[in-house]
């Protein structure tokens, strides 16, 4: 507990699920969190209340971080709320939105799911990094699918991911002389609504009783390796995408 | 990260990263055995730590040496009842050779160092990792086993790839016990490996740092807090995984 006291935090698409839990986790090691969502007004309220009930700071903040007019006004509304310096910045904002192949998807499918998992994880990351000094630390959500390709119809998210991996890598150049850390996770199957959508109860069975450790992850456990990445702890570590998925894959 | 009664052992842990990680643990309330050969050394860092307030022992055993490290493992692990965390830190450059000069004996020598005693120590302590509280492995493999090492330095990286794959093997083997085996991998950290670069070319050690993103050479501690994460319930869903410790150095791995 404590790890992260006194700094600043903004987590995009914190709402629910994996958002959500790192959210919380962040505060409960001592962060005040902007908690940035899009749809769920319900679930952001919420997780500022569960904060806050911990005692701890927190604001929800709507934006649509695919559209850069969304991410100025998040940044006004940081600003206003906490000052012109955060610690900790988490692009978790994301999504799979549907199953489609190759010749199923269209252009306006392309542009959605690449701009909402990385076009928001570039101009989040552009808008922030100024705010940023020596010490503070990015964490983007990438995928065990930017590994692997993903699973069936999920050519672009998959994709999406390569490029947030691949950003990572070279944010961690461009602003490590800054001091800032930059890292990414690798998350495989996480028991969250991404999974309860799109994917088929069989196959989480599947997947579960061949990793390793047999079972899904859960959040709290992606929020509890974020919390480490953002904190002091880990100050020599950066350009890496760490994976988290019980052992089933390799990279 | 709190680990109240839970024992840890560290290979190689009379200086350098190693006695680092054991004060670590230490500090997060483990019973913490150091393992090494330089039995005076050990003494110290044990005296040490005590006087830190930290549960510390050492046991003088070479981890090359098979029957030593069963029977030394055998006594740590029936002494404690259960051993929690496993830190496979023992290991070395054991010096530089180029192949067409290279002697079997220093081959063996440097496949011994890192793998085979990675290999010994993690047989002797299954039984009682089976024992222990959601009990981990921590390897050390390192940059060279990505970039297969600087001049001299080809066996070095070698032994440390044969590592990271022995890492991943141990991982899908010990599973179903609810054993993770997870590895750290650590970039250029300011130890006693580099003493000899440090005295003899100091203004090529002096250089190393600008090839580090974040403008730095690593220290123990840096490694020491990778791996306090990685054994404890934080990293719960974390085993097979290899993390980078170097700053920046281990991009595209």
């Amino acid at each position: 507990m404590g790890k992260l006291k006194g700094k600043i935090a903004l987590v995009t698409g914190g709402s629910r699920d994996i958002g959500r839990a790192i959210s919380i986790k962040l505060a409960a090691e001592g962060a005040k969190v902007v908690v940035n969502y899009l749809n769920s007004d319900t679930g952001a309220k919420e997780t500022v209340a569960k904060i806050q009930s911990m005692g701890q700071e927190a604001i929800a903040v709507k934006a649509d971080v695919s559209k850069l007019n969304d991410i100025a006004n998040l940044k006004a509304k940081v600003v206003e709320a906490f000052g012109s310096k955060i610690d900790i910045l988490v692009n978790n904002a994301g999504g799979l939105f549907a199953r489609k192949t190759l010749q199923e998807f269209d252009e306006e499918f392309y542009e959605l799911v690449m701009n909402v998992n990385f076009k928001s994880t570039v101009f989040v990351s552009q808008a922030f990094a100024p705010l940023m000094d020596k010490g503070s630390s990015i964490v983007n959500i990438s995928s065990q699918a930017a590994r692997d390709g993903g699973g069936g119809g999920s050519a672009l998210y998959s994709s999406s991911k390569g490029a947030v991996t691949t950003f990572t890598r070279a944010m961690s150049k461009e602003l490590g002389p800054k001091g800032i850390r930059v890292n990414a996770i690798c998350p495989g199957l996480i028991g969250t609504k991404f999974h309860d959508d799109f994917t088929k109860d069989e196959i989480r069975k599947k997947v579960a009783s061949v990793t390793p450790l047999r079972r899904e992850g859960a959040a709290e456990e992606v929020a509890d390796l974020v919390a480490y990445l953002s904190s002091d702890e880990a100050s020599f570590i950066t350009g890496n995408n760490i994976d988290i998925n019980g052992g089933l894959a390799f990279s | 990260m709190i680990s109240k009664g839970k024992v840890a052992v560290i290979t190689g842990a009379t200086g350098g990263i190693g006695f680092e990680v054991a004060k670590r643990l230490g500090q997060d309330n483990y019973t913490v055995i150091l393992n090494g050969i330089e039995d005076d050394a050990g003494a110290q860092r044990v005296k040490e730590l005590t006087a830190a307030g930290i549960t510390a022992e050492y046991y003088g055993f070479d981890v090359t040496d098979e029957d030593a490290v069963g029977k030394s493992i055998t006594a740590i692990g029936e002494k404690y009842g259960k051993i929690d965390a496993l830190i496979n830190n023992a290991g070395g450059l054991g010096g530089r050779s180029r192949f067409e000069d290279m002697t079997t004996e220093f081959y063996r020598g440097v496949m011994a160092l890192n793998l085979d005693s990675t290999f010994f120590v993690s047989r002797a302590a299954i039984p009682f990792l089976k024992k222990g509280d959601k009990a981990s492995i921590i390897n050390y493999t390192s940059i060279a086993g990505w970039n297969a090492g600087g001049p001299g330095a080809g066996i070095y990286g070698t032994s440390k790839a044969a590592v990271h794959a022995i890492t991943r093997a141990l991982a899908k083997d010990l599973a179903e016990y609810g054993i993770r085996v997870n590895a750290v991998s650590p970039g250029t950290i300011d130890t006693p490996f580099h003493t000899q670069i440090k005295s003899t070319k100091p203004e090529v050690f002096a250089s190393w740092k600008n090839n580090i993103l974040l403008g730095r050479l690593g220290q123990p501690e840096d490694v020491a807090s990778v791996i306090s994460f990685l054994v404890s319930d934080d990293a719960s869903f974390m085993t097979a995984e290899t993390i980078q410790v170097g700053g920046g150095q281990g991009l595209g791995i």
